[in-house]
């Protein structure tokens, strides 16, 4: 876990203790400067706008060392001021450019953000000072909204600062007419934080390292909360630079609290609990002037939305998530903005800063399953810097509650989880190889060593890159065909360049890291009423009669018709097909292992209702239900006669109404690491067994299904997965899962394999997808095929997080954990939450031939149910 | 291979009729990953040298004295593109060179061979018959009566689902009688054509089977060079 660290003061650069060609230098900031020291080093037209500010911290540590031409992360809570931070010496030097007339047509600098609604705002706010200021530069954005008319108008004026994202940037980057004008002196990457974690951060890595190789620039982050600040800041800069992190995250005050809105959580009806949930909502939206609630999902954040219509004013609520129109979410923004909205609803995107005016108080439904997550969420609040952040996190069961009460007590110690981001990912690789075969002919050992450059690709092998290659120019079996190949590759020469008349418009159209997904709208009959949504991808696989969970509840399909599905309410029936849509955000293990922490010490008995309230900041009914569910969890412990020493890993077997062995895995280790094991165990249980094994995973357990009255021994199946074939057991665990066609699906899309637009015209995503399961057939025979081994490493890595996997595995074989087999007639409460979860996968048997003979008998012997 | 009272299903998606020594394939539908590039975007190898392998492996094993190829050969394509020519090309000069007898039996896509096969004076009929023994694609009725009917163009394809409700496809076989004849539609020999879902779908592509009961018929289902399998029969099959 990351505690706060401490700061050296900044000063000259020091060439790190590595002395090889990699040096790297991460410093900290301490030094706060004084307003006068800041004043002095801008233009005085400037300084003289900037005077009327108090520099906020952000400001204080960094303009300074911006000034000074250091790459510079600053981390701090949204509405602190990291913007202007950043622009400060921008607008200083260009002021001083455009008064001794040195001022060209070109980009001085360049602004990403990973959202586009924001762009506009930063337009607008920088706008506001420049015209105070008196100062003449462009300022431009450029989003795939741009229309074509503004992009004539940059060619012709070139704007001095370009706003743009990290799509666009691509693009851009292969705009041959405007790209003379990329020579900025500064990037500012903002929103660092949500781009990290994923593809797209690793996609603007390369973008930057193929604009870098022309231009040297500035390279400035901002980011909210996130930890390990060294790697964001490696992240920012690339491999062998240098970079100083100004962190400001303590710069706001917060006032989190946890609360349960019944007295006992425990023990209480879903009606109740719901009814009690809006009881409330309703006394902080009218404690409050703008209340603005976090759901986990958009489903989620639609039904709360309509619900609380009973009790406030439908003109005062506003909704907001990416499901919805871009005009209503900069409606809502807007609305926000003016005060006219008494409550806003949304599930992630208000999570990315946008200057949304006065929210007062957050309340956050559910979980956030992680601390950064958290603290980005509750720091919406409280408008201005000195303003204090105030949060509720409304727990509805006791997995909330325990990683509420758990979460917020780390965050006030200043402890956060661990961000991790995607390494050598080849999808990615494949599009800027596209992009870059598209500028000119190149060198590949030259392209190979600007790749390693970013951060994210700095371990990829050779071999790894000239597969892609390889595979780009029509390897692979296309090669009486090399006509269909999208870059030609010269592999005794080594250099490759553009071919074929299509490579730039398949370039420019598909490009992107975010997967198309078509939603379909999922209504509940009689009535229609709407209830969520599915991926088309799920729809495909629905028959009538199919059991299935959406948004927490339990639905029978009954027919589709376009992108529209009906289906009627199935409360109290079990689900009959896994739900794997449903991908919530994990918990993380670094929290998941303190949670075990805090429960190791309750069942030791110490942990007092007055410590609750006062450390984990949980009111009296939580702490309440917190002490219930400690009771509960002992009692049943105790009366299968384990230990409650926080040792034990319990594992529940109890055999279902169709007679199937069930076996609930309570491992509190949250769902990266449970994702692994349980698909593990799953294998092996599959492969001795000869069945199919049915998979739930949450991150407080697993569930494996066992089908046809067979059972596993949990001791032999816990022997049979060790730390020494983990990895191996997984690598082939996981290609016969529904899991891996549903990756493959997007890897093969970022590999340009499979476009969604070719030659200028959409291919619909139904017809994509009629193919997905042959195609991998058809690939999975060549070997080392990239788009398959991307598919492997997203699942292994970025998925599923095998080295705490590792980590467990090897705590039990050293004792310190007990797994515990114990029998019931029911799940526990404990597992009951995994047990309704719904299922989440299946692993499919290995053998072909045993799974025909499977599926022969299962039509055979149950003549009765209708089969097939 | 599954073999039933007059010919052997072959796991390599090929028909062995001993007592005239014939070998069927049917569906092969060269070219066709060109139109998933053109229409779905998909970029895919193609799937002709594994089709040509299996086939010829097929022609060694069972070394009958006559191929039938049962329609759809090529998968026409506006213009013919390079990659149908080049493996049009390249299956009728190597087949040719086998010491069997060919027969083309002409699909529904068949349009722009003739004059290739010409070449090679082999002729591209609508129908072929062969002792008891017809031959056609299946887009049309049959003009004549036979014992035994042998079609493809359908595609025919068995779903079946798991206990959790994993759908599996498969290629199939099907047996079962029309007009009084045996009638044996054979599977696609193409790893990517799709087909039609014989035990969800009731709308048949062929007018052969609109005007039989299908759901009579019994499904083989294949897994690809490992084995052939009897299911019940597709009445059976259906949910």
């Amino acid at each position: 876990m990351g505690a706060r660290p401490s700061g050296k003061s900044s000063g000259k650069i020091l060439i790190g203790l590595n002395a090889s060609s990699e040096y790297m230098s991460i410093q900290y900031a301490s030094k706060s400067y004084s307003k006068s020291e800041i004043l002095s080093l801008l233009h005085p037209r400037v300084a003289r706008w900037y005077s009327r500010f108090e520099p906020t911290p952000p400001q204080a540590m960094a303009i300074p060392l911006i000034h000074n031409g250091e790459n510079v992360l600053i981390t701090s809570p949204t509405g602190t001021g990291k913007t202007l931070a950043a622009f400060m010496t921008v607008i200083s030097e260009l002021a001083s450019m455009e008064d001794n007339g040195s001022l060209d047509d070109r980009v001085y600098a360049l602004y990403v953000s990973p959202l586009r609604a924001l762009n506009n705002d930063i337009r607008r706010n920088l706008l506001v000072p420049l015209e105070e200021i008196g100062l003449n530069f462009r300022v431009a954005v450029r989003t795939g909204d741009t229309p074509s008319s503004e992009r004539q108008r940059m060619l012709r004026k070139p704007p001095h600062i370009l706003i743009t994202t990290p799509e666009t940037l691509a693009i851009v980057l292969n705009a041959t007419r405007f790209r003379r004008f990329l020579t900025p002196n500064w990037v500012i990457v903002d929103e660092i934080h949500a781009l990290f974690e994923n593809k797209r951060g690793a996609h603007l890595s390369l973008s930057l390292e193929r604009l870098n190789r022309l231009v040297s620039f500035q390279r400035i982050g901002l980011s909210a909360t996130i930890w390990p600040l060294d790697e964001v800041a490696r992240f920012l800069v690339g491999n062998g630079r240098s970079c100083v992190v100004v962190n400001a995250s303590y710069a706001k005050e917060k006032d989190i609290r946890v609360e349960t809105p019944v007295p006992d959580l425990i023990h209480v009806n879903a009606d109740t609990l719901n009814k009690e949930m809006y009881r409330r909502l309703n006394e902080i939206i009218r404690e409050h002037r703008t209340t603005l609630i976090f759901t986990n999902t958009r489903s989620g954040a639609e039904r709360v939305a309509f619900h609380l219509q009973d009790s406030v004013a439908v003109d005062d609520i506003g909704t907001h998530h990416g499901s919805l129109s871009r005009d209503v979410r900069l409606d809502v923004e807007e609305k926000l903005k003016r005060g006219e909205l008494k409550v806003v609803v949304s599930s992630t995107s208000l999570e990315l800063g946008i200057d949304i005016g006065y929210i007062d108080c957050v309340v956050q439904i559910g979980s956030p399953k992680s601390i950064s997550r958290c603290l980005q969420r509750i720091g919406r609040a409280g408008h201005r810097i000195r303003d204090v952040s105030k949060g509720v996190l409304l727990c509805m069961s006791h997995e909330d509650l325990l990683e509420c009460a758990v979460m917020v007590k780390c965050a006030y110690e200043g402890k956060l989880d661990r961000a991790s981001h995607p390494k050598n990912a080849l999808d990615v690789l494949a599009q800027h190889l596209v992009g870059m075969a598209l500028e000119q002919k190149w060198d590949a050992e030259e392209a190979f060593g600007l790749v390693r450059k970013s951060y994210t690709f700095k371990d990829l092998s050779w071999d790894d890159f000239e597969k892609t290659l390889r595979y780009l120019s029509g390897g692979y079996g296309l090669e009486p065909y090399k006509v269909y190949g999208k870059i030609w590759y010269d592999e005794r020469d080594r250099v490759f360049g553009r071919r074929g008349k299509y490579a730039r418009v398949i370039y420019m159209l598909n490009l992107g890291t975010i997967p198309d997904e078509v939603a379909i709208k999922v209504y509940s009959l009689p009535g229609k009423r709407y209830v969520g949504n599915i991926e088309e991808e799920f729809l495909e696989r629905l028959e009538p009669g199919d059991i299935f969970v959406l948004g927490g509840r339990v639905y029978e399909f009954v027919r589709s018709s376009g992108v529209k599905a009906y289906v009627k309410d199935a409360k109290g029936k079990k689900p009959t097909i896994p739900s794997w849509f449903s991908e919530m955000l994990p918990l993380s293990f670094d929290l998941a292992c303190e949670i075990r922490r805090f429960m190791g010490e309750a069942f030791r008995g110490g942990v007092g209702l007055d410590e609750l309230k006062r450390k984990f900041r949980v009111n009296e009914w939580a702490a309440r239900s917190l002490l219930n569910l400690f009771k509960v969890e002992k009692e049943f412990l105790e009366r299968h006669g384990v230990e409650p020493d926080g040792r034990s890993l319990i594992v529940e077997e109890f055999k279902d109404e169709d007679g199937r062995q069930n076996l609930i895995f309570l491992f509190l280790f949250g769902r990266r690491v449970n994702d692994a094991l349980s698909r593990a165990y799953a294998w092996v249980a599959s492969k001795e067994m000869g069945v199919n094994v049915g998979l739930t995973v949450t991150d407080h357990g697993f569930m494996l299904t066992i089908p046809r009255r067979k059972k596993v021994d949990v001791y032999w199946l816990i022997s049979r997965v060790s730390s020494s074939n983990l990895k191996e057991i997984l690598s082939r665990a996981i290609r016969n899962t529904e899991m891996f066609k549903r990756r493959f699906r997007h890897v093969a899309a970022r590999s340009f394999m499979v476009l969604r637009n070719y030659k200028g015209h959409e291919i619909r995503v139904k017809r994509q997808m009629r193919n997905a399961e042959s195609l991998l057939r058809v690939v999975s025979d060549l070997d080392d095929f990239p788009v398959v081994k991307e598919t492997e490493r997203e699942i292994m890595e970025d998925v599923m997080d095998v080295e705490n996997a590792l980590t467990v595995l090897r705590m039990i074989e050293r004792g310190e954990l007990e797994v515990t087999p114990v029998r019931t007639p029911v799940p526990s409460p404990l597992a009951h939450g995994i047990y309704l979860s719904g299922l989440s996968d299946v692993i499919l048997m290995e053998d072909r031939l045993k799974l025909l003979e499977y599926l022969y008998r299962r039509v055979v012997e149950d003549a009765d149910d209708k089969m097939g | 291979m599954l073999t039933i009272k007059w010919a052997k299903l072959l796991e390599d998606l090929g028909l062995m009729i001993e007592e005239i020594g014939a070998l069927v394939v049917a569906d092969l539908h060269l070219g066709y990953e060109d139109v998933l590039r053109e229409e779905e975007g998909i970029f895919i190898a193609s799937q002709y040298p594994k089709m040509k392998s299996l086939i010829l492996e097929m022609l060694e094993e069972a070394s009958p004295d006559i191929l039938v190829l049962n329609g759809d050969f090529k998968h026409e394509f506006g213009e013919a593109s390079l990659q149908e020519w080049i493996e049009v090309r390249d299956l009728i000069e190597t087949l040719v060179k086998e010491k069997v007898k060919l027969v083309f039996v002409r699909g529904n896509h068949d349009n722009f061979i003739v004059t290739l096969l010409r070449k090679y004076e082999l002729p591209l009929i609508q129908e072929a018959r062969i002792g008891d023994y017809l031959f056609i694609h299946g887009h049309r009725l049959p003009t004549q009566k036979a014992e035994y009917i042998i079609m493809g163009h359908e595609h025919p394809s068995i779903v079946l689902r798991d206990e959790f409700g994993t759908k599996f496809r498969y290629k199939a076989f099907l047996l079962g009688e029309y007009a009084g004849s045996e009638l044996l539609v054979l599977p696609s020999m193409h790893p990517l054509a799709t087909g039609t879902v014989i035990n969800r779908e009731r709308d048949y592509i062929s007018p052969i089977l609109k005007f039989t009961d299908v759901d009579s018929f019994t499904p083989f289902l294949v897994e690809p060079g490992l084995t052939v399998k009897q299911f019940p029969k597709v009445e059976r099959l259906r949910r």
